[in-house]
């Protein structure tokens, strides 16, 4: 019998039999675990309402390391992230990224890189929804880039750009990904077979979505090649970046999210 | 082991029903086969009829046998109070409690980003429709307290309230007869405030 003590975001919940629920968790140290939560004959579970998704929860599990399911000791809510709870896009965000974190882990293998920024971007999410809508410029003015990088849109880019450079999918940036020649300087072909940006000799027989010099730029700087640029791309490179994420994503996870088009709902 | 077919096949079809294993399958069948030819009769009866006469409604899609049903058609309801749920049997729930007069909307389900339930699989455009034709003043949310739950009432208020409807949630609050001491903080932080003049 093992002790399992760690920090842990629920994933999903299934039902088992009539009554019972299978819990996943990510733990910060063990990666997912599986764990039962057990409810009396009426339904009534004192701790149900904490296996939500969207909440980092200080948990106790025990269990034969050979197992796949365990039981729990004890469950406490470390943080509830209410904001996002109460708004749907948020919780769209929330959700979506809550995906990806269980498409990109396995059971027992512990990922505490993906746990730290599955963490942080649940906190800058939960914070894109506290700036108050309408605020007195003044409240915007301070810090003014630092607030406008975290509209909730661009905490997915950081996000989805980090999960797949620590799952091992980093895009390839500065180079062609397909024939590790110079890149032009100002827009680029995406291809996602390369698995990044292509040359122009590379993009004229292949695929590929064009990306302008401001995307290109900001991706960069995202990927922490080149500084951060101090201004938001427009909207027209945000949307650039969001289709190039979205599929190199898909393309390197081999299937669709099924939560994405909750984002555009 | 020996076991007369026909006996074999109920035992099967028993055991395909929600909370019944092999064991309680055995029981019932047993029970049945002792069971007076015609009570036997009736309960095959009862099942043939409850999936041929029962259709949903077209206006709350409820379960009923004459569309629109009972609780559409009646006149001592008040028209204007929509309260919405998951499935038809949660209608059952609340009318129990005799102490709502409005009318139902059945949503057939919940919306669930992580299972990819969109609003399409709803029947979220039918209570829209409902809402243009007019005469609603509010709207109950009745879903689950659980994160599906939670999401649909997020996703109808952004539907709803551009048509200045009032739309409400049950409250999440403390099971009667229970005791503070086994509530988790979650379910007593909402109870606190959703908390009531007395
Ligand atoms: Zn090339
Ligand atoms: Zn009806």
């Amino acid at each position: 019998m093992a002790l399992y003590r760690s920090d842990a975001f629920v994933l999903r919940t299934y039902k088992l039999g009539e009554s019972d629920q299978i819990v996943v968790l990510f733990t910060r140290d063990y990666g997912k675990l599986r764990v039962v939560a057990h409810r009396n004959r009426r339904g009534h579970s004192r701790t149900a309402s904490y296996y939500q998704p969207l909440t980092r929860l200080h948990v106790i599990a025990y269990g034969r390391p050979t197992r796949s399911l365990y039981q729990t000791h004890s469950v406490d809510i470390a943080q509830a992230f209410r904001v996002l709870h109460e708004d749907f896009n948020l919780l769209s965000c929330g959700l979506y990224m809550t995906e990806l974190i269980d498409i990109s882990t396995q059971d027992r293998q512990p990922a505490p890189e993906l746990f730290a920024l599955f963490d942080e971007a649940l906190e800058a999410l939960a914070g894109a929804g506290q700036v108050p809508k309408g605020a007195p410029a003044s409240v915007l003015t301070t810090r003014q880039h630092e607030r406008q990088r975290v509209t909730p849109p661009m905490v997915l880019r950081h996000f989805e750009i980090s999960l797949l450079t620590l799952s091992g999918y980093a895009l390839q940036l500065s180079e062609c990904a397909h024939c590790g020649g110079e890149l032009p300087p100002g827009a680029c072909g995406y291809n996602a077979r390369a698995g990044g940006l292509v040359c122009d000799t590379c993009a004229a027989t292949r695929h590929t979505l064009k990306i302008g010099h401001a995307a290109c730029g900001y991706l960069r700087g995202m990927m922490g090649h080149v500084p951060l640029p101090e201004m938001l791309p427009d909207t027209a490179a945000q949307q650039e970046m969001e289709r190039l994420l979205h599929l190199h994503l898909t393309t390197c996870l081999g299937r669709e999210i099924k939560s994405y088009p909750f984002l555009y709902l | 082991m020996f076991r007369p077919r026909t006996l074999s096949i109920l035992m099967e079809e028993l055991c395909r029903l929600p909370g019944i294993g092999e064991k309680t399958a055995q029981r019932l069948a047993f029970y049945i086969l002792r069971t007076p030819q015609e009570r036997a009769q009736r309960l095959a009866q009862a099942i043939v009829e409850v999936k041929e006469k029962i259709i949903f409604c077209s206006r709350c899609r409820g379960i009923t046998e004459a569309d629109p049903c009972a609780l559409c058609t009646d006149a001592s309801r008040d028209g204007g109070l929509i309260c919405v749920v998951e499935d038809p049997s949660d209608v059952f729930l609340i009318e129990r409690t005799g102490v709502y007069k409005g009318l139902y909307h059945v949503l057939m389900g919940a919306l669930s980003p992580l299972d990819g339930i969109g609003p399409d699989q709803l029947t979220i455009d039918a209570l829209l429709a409902r809402v243009e034709r007019g005469g609603i003043r509010e709207i109950i949310c009745a879903t689950n307290p659980n994160m599906e739950g939670e999401a649909t009432v997020l996703y109808l208020a952004r539907l709803v309230k551009p048509h200045g409807i009032r739309l409400t949630r049950l409250a999440h609050g403390l099971p009667v007869g229970g005791h503070l001491e086994y509530a988790d903080e979650i379910t007593l932080s909402r109870s606190l405030e959703g908390r009531r003049d007395i």
